[in-house]
């Protein structure tokens, strides 16, 4: 590393760092915009397949460790969507080590839940559908409301959707011409993503985030937006909104320099 | 979240608390509440009106004996992953607050439903809540329960009960005997028998054919805000119903249900409609309980249209008896057993609700001496797209609709209400005619659109020709054509007219034959086109830059045996044909021959031919009376008379160019004469303008687009015609602009010209109208079945009146599918365009039936998709086109055409991506210099689809070596770009998903550079490196190639490395 590095703040930024097919802005967007002197280590998710019976625990020491094991303090924890919930868990573990508690700035931050799997499992559907024919499209959307209804908690209905997905999919995706391995990736990186959302679900962020900077998004669907609103007031310290679809969040230059403000403080 | 665990306080200690699992009935209230978060659709709420003041801490004692009384009003919820459980709360731990609100709305029921309409969390916290209203007309006192705990009969129990409390609170009387705990009711589970009704009942429903023929189908993310009206029917409709009840052998209610089908099958929900229902459940014995005991039963009606209305109702009758014996299955368990639409979030089995409430009065009484009533409040909020209660007592029928208006617009719920109400009132009087002949409109449906229709008015000459002679006789030596330096007079057109007639004669020529005519715009067109009339003979319109074997086809479809052409022409006809030149027309004459006028003006003018989107051409029979129709129309819709001109700019072939050449033949005006550049350059079209001072300009909005940025300057004053496809908005804004009068106008070959128009004046709104039917015409918009639809109720439209052609030439299939007969309006034309009627009186058109599609379970409208695209400000034309089969692999493809600027493809997509759902998303963008058009100046779909299939062969196609042969791995890879995005202008820069490509896409890609060169990809690279340029070079700096480093990294200040895994 650069002796730059060295004097750099150091932040985490816990997101699922989701590859295939994203549309919405990532931390790889918001990053290089910001002024600040900052390296900024971003959560890895592990490889597909490898996160099969993954706790939020389990989640946190994979990545907590490479903290623990270097002298840096940790100055800032960013969240993304449901990854605000790990960095409330990770910004909690950082204060207990390092005795200080670092920035939490929270970019939409929300809490998982039953409907927002499902929501990932429609898309995901969508992204293969050019493989499906009609009736594996009605058969796939069917399980995947089957499984909402009859889900009793996330990590089920995790297993349920991602079953469904590799269920229909892996057909159609061999029949598109697909190997194993390339069937592995466009599939498994969506169950991979389920357990991810259905993990953090593990986690109560309710005594953190109230010390957190909010960042919002307009859309109606993402973060503090769903809350009611004598909720929302206490959701967190402070709440910043745009008027930008959550898609855009990340990529803004006005959202840039507001973190920058808040980088300063 | 902290504030709602502070809120709820602990449970004493020693007392252990059962939490207990919620129902699925119960669950689904949460779930709607997780899918559209926020929203308060579960509340349910009710007011008491009170005269004076009231006393403060008796109303909070008196609220806290009911939540002594009632446990379930205590009952609390908890939200967990995928579980609800509930438990009830003790007296002492559940808060009564009685909240002041204070009157910030304009009318006290905005501001009852303002504090009612604040949703409840499930997160342990009360799920009651009341507030104290005071005001000059006394005090309100309202309360909003969850549906969880409470539904609408609990409201009555509450309000006795509370009322009483109130009254022994404030004199100090006892408790009457009997006040203690009401234990909840617990339902019992549904009977086996009841399941297997329902599955019986339901078997085969596909709830995709509920949606209405107005409003929307739904939108991406619903708020499920709601709107209402109420309305008293009136005396006669009570009379009515009370007559159909004695007459049909039904309940009060099975008449208005069947009423309130018919009128969801006349709006698009039929046949097969199912209505949902509210049934009160509590069992004998516990009518008082208090809680969520009602059942939604899903009433299914199969609407026969053959069936006699009496039929009906009794098959109504039927229905709701039956399913009111199985009312014990809650809705929520029988959802699962049907198909979904795709990607539907709410699984609905129904989207139309029917709440009928006998002896329905919101009673007055006496609290505490004061005079109190009870008022009801809306949440704001609507499950449903549309529920109807009807509320019925004494003589009293009163109709109180809840409506999303994110659905459903309120013009469209009041006109909706109109119709029950004449429906109602027919009921008995049509008792035993079919169903599909009962009418179902309102008094504001007949009266706009029969004012629209009463187009009635002579047309005087009655032909053209006649006109034509008319002005020979009185103005001979008035020009009546310009063409260039040239100018011809009435007398010369109609001299070098009778020369064609003798022409034609000597060869044989009789009335009532076709004579094809091949010549370019221009006075000798116009003297063969009135000769072959003076003839008797019908003229059919050749194109001569048209592909010789279309030209072909249509002489020898329609049996020409002579053709007006020029000699150079001759070669190109195919043999066995008499080609004929007709002679120069000449500038000045002196002879008048009269006498050889009138000829027949009765039967057919021309022939003329039409490719329609697939098969064939059709030629189309249009008659002198229809021509002269629209002819004399404009005439005057255009104020146009002698000395006025009329710019002749379109291709003949195409048969507006008709009017162009008509009308000031018609007037005595003027028709000058542009060549086609004029149709391409916007200067040359201004210079013509200028020149010749011309009032009337026509051409369709594909023309107008190319020329407006040279030609606009010299509109202003001018009376401008564009119709023929679709007329944007931006466009329309654009030519009004110009200071031009607009006049937006419609119509098919098939109904002569144009059949509707209309002025466009101001700012346009977000769609246009096509104006209203033009004289002797008469517009119906009509459903599958050939029913009349009403004001807004979108369908077919038909044309029927002077216009309509005699049929299509030699197809006599065709002719009768097309062109059928109106019992009042006589023969008319299905034109196959999907459109509604306005309630000012104008149409809506809402695009070719044949441009909404179904691609993999999505109903698409590709005009929506353009319309979309044309809203970002550098896009000029768009037209969305769909290749391959839509229930296997298609894909939307997207033409634009640039405004001037640049264009980047990058921004298109960002637009669409963000406004347009994702299976709307076209997956590739093709910038093009501008779209094809077709022989009549619209935009060519044909050619673009094939276009597009061309580009995908070529690609497959093996690939010329080209410059990136020296960079083998470039050149691979920008192949491998090529065959998946099947096209051929890959380059270096192409950024795969931008194009066309998607995951699916990209993992093949993948598949097939590993397969073909044993590189591995993984695909999350390939979204960083979407380019061929940068693909290659990630590859080679992984293979440890350091020359070629990463392209187009960002720079940045910060040290950014987001892949440095903390793991």
């Amino acid at each position: 590393m650069h002796s730059q590095v060295e004097k750099a703040e150091l932040a985490i930024a816990s997101d699922f760092f989701a590859t295939t097919g994203r549309t919405v802005g990532a931390f790889t967007d918001l990053v290089p915009r910001l002024e600040a002197n900052l390296t900024v280590w971003e959560t890895l998710t592990p490889p597909a397949g490898t996160e099969i019976g993954m706790t939020a625990d389990d989640y946190l020491d994979r990545w907590l460790a490479d903290v623990r094991a270097s002298d840096h303090v940790v100055h800032t924890v960013f969240g993304f969507c449901v990854g605000s919930v790990f960095a409330a868990a990770m910004a909690e573990q950082v204060t207990a080590r390092q005795g200080s508690a670092p920035r939490l700035i929270l970019f939409d931050p929300e809490r998982p839940h039953a409907a927002l799997l499902h929501r990932h499992y429609g898309d995901a559907l969508q992204i293969i559908s050019m493989a499906l024919s009609d009736t594996e499209m009605k058969a796939a959307t069917h399980a995947g409301e089957a499984a909402l209804e009859e889900c009793s908690d996330l990590t089920g209905l995790a297993t349920r959707l991602s079953a469904a997905l590799l269920d229909i999919g892996d057909p159609a995706l061999r029949r598109a011409g697909l190997g194993e391995q390339r069937r592995t990736e466009l599939l498994g990186t969506f169950g991979s993503f389920l357990n991810y959302l259905a993990a953090s679900a593990e986690i109560d962020p309710g005594d953190i985030w109230p010390t957190a900077t909010a960042i919002s998004s307009a859309t109606p669907r993402n973060g503090l937006n769903v809350l009611p609103p004598e909720q929302r007031a206490d959701a967190v310290a402070r709440e910043i909104r745009f008027d930008l679809q959550h898609a855009d969040l990340l990529r803004s230059v006005d959202v840039a320099k507001t973190v920058d403000e808040l980088l300063r403080t | 979240m902290p504030s709602s665990r502070e809120r709820l306080p602990s449970p004493a200690p020693g007392i252990s608390r059962e939490h207990t699992t919620a129902s699925a009935k119960e669950e689904a209230l949460w779930l709607l509440e997780t899918l559209v978060p926020g929203c308060a659709a579960n509340n349910v709420p009710f007011a008491l009106q009170i005269a004076g003041e009231l006393h403060i801490p008796a109303l909070e004692r008196a609220l806290s004996a009911l939540l002594r009384r009632y446990p379930v009003l205590r009952t609390v919820y908890r939200a967990h992953d995928t579980r609800l459980t509930k438990t009830t709360l003790e007296p002492d731990e559940f808060p009564v607050e009685i909240e002041r609100l204070h009157s910030s709305h304009p009318s006290v029921e905005a501001d009852l439903t303002a504090f009612v309409a604040r949703p409840f969390s499930l997160d342990g916290s009360p799920l009651l809540r009341a507030g104290l209203l005071p005001r000059e007309d006394g005090a309100y006192f309202c309360v909003a329960v969850h549906h969880l705990n409470f539904d609408v009969a609990s409201a009555t129990i509450f309000i006795e009960d509370f009322a009483a409390a109130y009254e022994n609170e404030v004199t100090g009387s006892p408790s009457p005997p009997g006040d203690g705990p009401v234990d909840p009711l617990v339902e019992a589970e549904p009977r086996p028998e009841s399941l297997s009704f329902w599955h019986e009942q339901l078997a085969g429903f596909d709830p995709d054919g509920s949606d209405l023929w107005c409003g929307v189908s739904e939108i991406p993310q619903p708020t499920l805000l709601g709107e209402q009206i109420t309305y008293r029917l009136s005396p006669a409709v009570k009379k009515s119903v009370q007559r159909a009840q004695k007459d049909l052998r039904s309940p009060e209610a099975v008449i208005l249900l069947a009423a309130y089908c018919l009128l969801l099958d006349g709006h698009g929900a039929g046949p097969d409609v199912v209505v949902g229902s509210p049934v009160n459940v509590r069992p004998q014995g516990a009518e008082r309980a208090i809680g969520y005991h009602v059942n939604f039963i899903p009433l299914r009606v199969r609407v026969d249209r053959a069936m006699s209305v009496r039929d009906l109702v009794l098959r109504t009758r039927d229905v709701f008896f039956n399913s009111l014996l199985h009312a014990d299955v809650p809705v929520d368990a029988l959802t699962r057993a049907l198909p979904r639409s795709a990607f539907a979030r709410r699984a609905m089995l129904f989207r139309h609700v029917f709440n009928y409430l006998p002896d329905f009065e919101l009673p007055e009484f006496v609290i505490a001496d004061r005079p109190a009533r009870t008022l009801m409040v809306e949440n704001g909020y609507s499950k449903f797209d549309i529920e109807f209660f009807v509320m019925s007592s004494g003589e009293d029928l009163r109709v109180r609709i809840v409506y999303r208006p994110e659905i459903l617009g309120r013009s469209d719920v009041e006109l909706m209400l109109e119709r029950y109400e004449a429906l109602l009132l027919s009921l008995t009087a049509e008792a035993d005619r079919p169903v599909r002949e009962i009418p179902l409109w309102g008094e504001r449906d007949r009266t706009v659109i029969e004012t629209a229709n009463r187009t009635a008015a002579q047309v005087l000459p009655a032909s053209v020709l006649e006109a034509f002679h008319g002005h020979v006789e009185a103005s001979p030596d008035a020009v009546a054509i310009e063409d260039g330096e040239r100018t011809v007079t009435y007398r010369g057109l109609w001299e070098s007219a009778c020369a064609v007639t003798d022409m034609l004669r000597e060869n044989r020529v009789d009335p009532g034959d076709v004579v094809a005519v091949a010549v370019k715009r221009s006075p000798e067109l116009a003297a063969s086109v009135l000769g072959i009339w003076l003839a008797g003979a019908t003229y059919l319109p050749i194109d001569p830059d048209h592909p010789a074997q279309r030209v072909s086809y249509q002489l020898s479809d329609s049996g020409t045996r002579v053709v007006l052409a020029g000699t150079e022409m001759a070669g190109h006809l195919g043999d066995g044909l008499t080609v004929l030149p007709p002679d120069p027309v000449a500038g000045e004459t002196a002879a008048r021959r009269l006498g050889d006028f009138p000829a027949d003006s009765t039967g057919r003018a021309y022939l003329i031919y039409t490719s329609g989107s697939t098969g064939r051409p059709k030629g189309t029979l249009v008659t002198h009376p229809g021509l002269a129709n629209a002819v004399a129309h404009f005439t005057e819709e255009l104020g146009v008379g002698s000395g006025d001109s009329m710019l002749w700019l379109t291709t003949f072939a195409f048969d507006i160019s008709g009017l162009e050449l008509f009308v000031p033949l018609f007037s005595g005006g003027r028709a000058v004469v542009a060549p086609d550049e004029a149709r391409v350059n916007g200067g040359l079209l201004h210079d013509l303008i200028e020149r010749h001072d011309v009032q009337v300009i026509q051409a369709t909005p594909t023309t107008w687009r190319i020329v407006l940025g040279d030609g606009a300057g010299i509109l202003r004053g001018r009376k401008v015609l564009c119709g023929g496809e679709t007329l944007p908005v931006t466009l329309a804004q654009q030519l009004v602009a110009t200071g031009c009068d607009l006049h937006h106008v419609y119509g098919p070959t098939e109904s002569t010209i144009w059949s509707t128009s209309g002025t466009v004046t101001g700012r346009p709104g977000a769609r246009l109208d096509v104006g209203r039917p033009i004289r002797n015409t008469q517009i119906m918009v009509m459903d599958p079945d050939g029913r009349e639809l009403p004001l807004g109720v979108s369908g077919e439209l038909c044309v029927a009146g002077h216009g309509v052609a005699e049929g299509y030439h030699n197809r006599t299939e065709l002719t009768a599918d097309r062109f059928r007969d109106h019992a009042v309006h006589g023969r008319y034309y299905r034109t196959g365009d999907t459109a509604r009627w306005r309630t000012d009186g104008t149409l809506e058109l809402l695009g070719r039936s044949d441009r909404q599609i179904k691609l993999r379970g999505n109903r698409i409208e590709l005009g929506e998709i353009e319309a979309t695209l044309l809203q970002h400000p550098e896009v000029k034309a768009a037209a969305v086109i769909v290749l391959g089969d839509p229930s296997a692999d298609a894909k939307l493809i997207a033409f634009v055409e640039a405004a001037g600027g640049s264009l980047s493809v990058d921004d298109l997509w960002e637009q669409a991506r963000t406004s347009l759902s994702r299976s709307m998303v076209p997956q590739e963008f093709v910038v093009v210099d501008a779209l094809p058009t077709n022989a009549n100046e619209k935009v060519d779909y044909p050619a673009l689809t094939a276009m597009a299939a061309e580009r995908g062969t070529e690609t497959r196609a093996p690939r010329e070596p080209g410059s990136h042969e020296s960079d083998e791995l470039l050149a691979t890879l920008i192949t491998l770009w090529s065959g998946l995005l099947e096209r051929e202008d890959v380059t270096a820069d192409t950024n795969f998903f931008t194009s066309g490509g998607d995951s699916l896409r990209g993992a093949l890609l993948g598949q097939r550079l590993e397969d073909g060169t044993g590189i591995y990809v993984p695909l999350a690279e390939l979204f960083e490196n979407p380019t061929p340029r940068n693909l290659a070079a990630w590859i080679r700096a992984a293979n440890g190639d350091q020359e070629a480093a990463p392209v187009g990294t960002p720079a940045t200040s910060a040290e950014h490395d987001p892949r440095t895994p903390i793991s």
